[in-house]
């Protein structure tokens, strides 16, 4: 098994040609936070060209470098409280085949870079606006991070067990990424379609809806009188289908058996004279008879490692798998043979380290790497060189335009830790288990 | 666009679904075989969800044809569709296509510039690729459960195919990118291998690169009172309200709910407020009661805050919000409408309102009008091999 390490290019992420469909198709990103960010990132990642737009004030880089989602984007930095910078800003999305934004629609209106103001510039502009609820409705400019747009859309109410209140994704970016995703697909369906027709468009997307569009099934079954209700891990069709607790601090299995050969399978190795009860043999049989047959199972399960069970079990083809903690991603050998992440080199050290692994693009092309994670671009560090290949603006313009507050710029950042969440395991050697380059002078 | 579909599980079915509601022509293909293929194969995501109410959801807006692909001449009809296709999506599991009989060669015989988007839990390369999964172990994999919970319960999965359904979008992108790299690639179909872990493991990327950065692992929080010192979720009047406050301090809380005796002082610290949650406890539920859940949340909006109703889906199929932004398709089958969820932005011909109920229909029916179709000279040439050539 090769370790991963800042050297390691992974599986098709270098050095054959780039998987780069989007290669000449220009973004312009009104972006903050990680829902829209996360799309962008993603076409980045195809090819196109993103400048993310920041205002000029340096804001907090940790959850920005640390989320992903600026990779593989240049920034510039303008002042919208500024008309010269409102016009600059209109004269960038003239240049730009792509204009989003994830603000509030009061935000861009004041700027009079709402979508309308958009397509007056260009009629062929594709216009994306993200808010939390979309546009038009009640909620229509109410504010939103994506743990509210999941509750609003309708997944925490099923979420949990029976008799607990609705228990939230343990991600805080769920909705976030999830709207990014179909943000990449709205705008590369756009192009597409305006590659066949020649015209524009504006997608006005609702992180809620994004959400709600995952409980399909659930929506169905409540129109067709079938109850809903919060079911923990259990399935309505698999028995038994548990998440079990394996010997080590908070290691678990999940085991889901799916046809009755499975369960005799399951029998078979646990070796529990109880399990081979007749009235297992049977999915219905097993349902009803769910809890005792966990508390068999967890007595078993809890005197074995995750990883070694979870084998065991698959090879006599029952479905299972060790729950992930969060540093066993990088040293699992499958990820690293399938070169899942990709090791950012970074400008200026951060957190000790001159790169830091990142999930790659999680797709494979024949015939085509994926392109390398760019480096995280702070604010206004791409200022002269967007403005010069997008408007023809030279240097010493640019330089007035910073000295005069149009535009920002930020030379270095500040890389601030935040504060762990409570109770949580800090490991302080996670860089060295990475096999990163330690940064000069960082004492490491 | 033109795609065909070879879905058993729901991640090329939720693929297929989202590229029909932008209006490409999707061709679903049914057949014993690939259930077969992906069930006793010992790969793949297993069916388990796919019932007849997910069918109305996942197969609206589709063609349908059924072949038997146990049979030589089913498989050569499938390569004379796939011809007529830009792509073709699938999530029989790694190594599904070459099981089935139907390898990436034979499917591109009377189409070079095929592209194959091939679904899977584990992608087609590396040592889990064999592995079996559902819905529960592709999670487990991809993270999320892990801090999904109460500290005191075992990890939780989220509700529902999530993984899945990402990984179909995800299968959905890929196929415009596809399209896209024609100039790119030529007349030569590409293969992309996409993984149901590794799209299922974006969505909790933060929590990864927070090991990476500061050595940070990640919990299940507290029951009852968790991180923010009080209740994420609490019954109002109506139902339950979700309350996230990240940047508005207890104090600020406190007010805005009236709570004004636990104000300043130990209650700013949300460690004496979870010693003290029973007193405290008493007094949000009192003041909770006094509501609805929609009223709070638009009371908070009004204040920058970022609660929200926890709403269930019978909730939404009458919410003004969504109702307003003709959110819902209709689908009948029997002349009974039903509702499903459409694309979480307006699509031409799609919404402002709607487009009419579409009008679902079971497969036979649809291969019947297929033949028709065929025998009248329809250029897309759907075949059945129970019908021969002539079909």
């Amino acid at each position: 098994m090769t370790l991963p390490g800042d050297t390691s290019t992974g599986d098709g992420i270098a050095p054959q040609p780039a998987f780069s469909p989007l290669t000449g198709v220009r973004i312009l990103s009104f972006e903050a936070a990680v829902s829209l960010p996360s799309g962008t990132r993603l076409l980045a990642e195809l090819g196109a060209e993103v400048v993310r737009v920041v205002p000029p004030q340096p804001g907090e880089a940790y959850i920005g470098i640390v989320d992903g989602v600026f990779l593989s984007k240049q920034c510039i930095a303008l002042n919208l409280s500024d008309p010269r910078g409102q016009d600059l800003a209109r004269r960038l999305a003239q240049a730009a085949d792509v204009v989003s934004y994830n603000f509030r629609p009061h935000v861009m209106q004041a700027f009079q870079l709402a979508p309308d103001d958009l397509l007056d510039l260009r009629s062929d502009l594709i216009v994306l606006q993200l808010t939390g609820y979309g546009t038009p409705g009640p909620w229509a400019d109410f504010g939103a991070f994506g743990p509210s747009t999941e509750a609003a859309g309708g997944l925490n109410a099923l979420m949990g067990n029976e008799g607990d209140p609705p228990v939230r994704v343990g991600s805080g970016v769920f909705a976030d990424q999830l709207s990014g995703r179909w943000a990449a697909l709205g705008l590369i369906a756009a192009l597409e379609r305006r590659r066949r027709t020649g015209e524009g468009m504006v997608l006005d997307l609702s992180m809620a809806e994004c959400v709600t569009a995952l409980m399909g099934l659930e929506i169905v079954k409540a129109q067709a009188g079938v109850e809903v209700a919060r079911q923990g891990n259990r399935h309505p069709l698999f028995a038994p289908q548990g998440i079990y607790p394996c010997r080590g601090d908070d290691h678990w299995i999940a085991i889901s058996v799916t046809r009755d050969d499975e369960w005799h399978a399951l029998v078979d190795v646990v070796g529990d004279a109880r399990l081979r009860d007749p009235m297992y043999a049977t999915v219905s049989g097993r349902r009803d008879a769910h809890d005792a047959i966990d508390a068999s199972l967890a007595i078993w399960t809890s005197a074995r490692g995750k990883d070694v069970l979870a084998a065991e079990l698959q090879a006599r083809g029952i479905p299972s798998a060790p729950v992930r903690h969060v540093d066993e991603p990088y040293f699992d050998p499958h990820l690293v043979e399938r070169g899942s992440f990709d090791y950012v080199q970074h400008t200026q050290p951060i957190a000790g380290f001159m790169s830091h692994p990142h999930l790659a693009l999680p797709w494979r092309v024949t015939g085509f790497g994926r392109r390398r994670l760019g480096d995280y671009r702070y604010v206004g560090w791409d200022n002269a060189s967007v403005l010069e290949r997008w408007l023809g603006i030279g240097p010493a313009e640019v330089d007035g335009l910073e000295t005069a507050g149009v535009l920002g710029r930020s030379e270095r950042f500040e890389f601030v830790h935040r504060p762990p969440a409570q109770g949580a395991r800090v490991d302080g050697d996670a860089g060295e288990r990475l096999g990163l380059t330690p940064a000069e002078g960082s004492g490491r | 666009m033109k795609v065909l579909e070879l879905s058993v599980g729901g991640a090329a079915a939720f693929a297929g679904m989202v590229l029909a509601e932008l209006r490409e022509d999707v061709i679903r293909v049914e057949s014993d075989a690939l259930a077969e293929v992906q069930g006793h194969g010992g790969a793949g995501l297993l069916s388990e969800h796919v019932d007849e109410h997910a069918g109305l959801y996942l197969h609206r807006g589709k063609r349908t044809v059924v072949v038997d692909l146990t049979e030589e001449e089913g498989r050569e009809a499938l390569a004379r569709v796939a011809a007529e296709c830009d792509v073709l999506v699938e999530d029989l599991g790694a190594g599904g296509l070459e099981r089935l009989g139907t390898p990436p060669e034979s499917l591109r015989r009377h189409h070079p510039g095929l592209h194959l988007i091939r679904l899977s839990p584990f992608g087609q390369s590396g040592p889990r690729a064999g592995w079996r999964a559902t819905e529960l172990v592709v999670q487990a994999l991809g993270g999320i459960v892990q801090s999904t919970g109460f500290a005191d319960d075992p990890p939780l999965r989220v509700t529902g195919m999530p993984a899945q359904m990402v990984g179909g979008l995800n299968a959905a992108i890929a196929a415009h990118a596809a399209v896209s790299a024609n100039p790119q690639v030529g007349d030569q179909g590409m293969d992309i291998d996409i993984s149901l872990e590794e799209t299922f493991a974006e969505l909790w990327q933060r929590h990864l690169a927070q090991w990476a950065y500061s050595g940070y692992h990640t919990t299940r929080e507290p029951r009852g009172f968790g991180r923010q010192g009080f209740p994420h979720t609490a019954m109002s009047s109506d139902g339950w309200l979700y309350m996230l406050a990240l940047h508005q301090s207890w104090d600020e809380v406190a007010a805005f709910f009236g709570l004004d005796a636990f104000i300043g002082g130990p209650w700013e610290d949300p460690e004496w407020r979870r010693e003290h949650a029973s007193e405290l406890g008493a007094a949000f539920e009192a003041v909770l009661a006094t509501r609805t859940k929609e009223e709070w949340f638009v009371a908070a909006a009004e204040r920058g805050y970022t609660f929200a109703p926890v709403l269930a889906p019978a909730d939404l199929l009458t919410h003004p919000q969504y109702a307003v932004r003709s959110y819902f398709d209709r689908v009948v089958v029997d002349r009974e409408e039903t509702q499903v969820p459409g694309l979480p932005f307006p699509w031409p011909g799609v919404q402002g309102p709607r487009a009419p109920a579409q009008e679902a229909q079971p497969a036979e029916t649809l291969v019947d009008s297929s033949r028709t179709r065929a025998r009248e000279g329809d250029p897309d040439q759907l075949r059945n091999s129970g019908e021969g050539d002539d079909a």
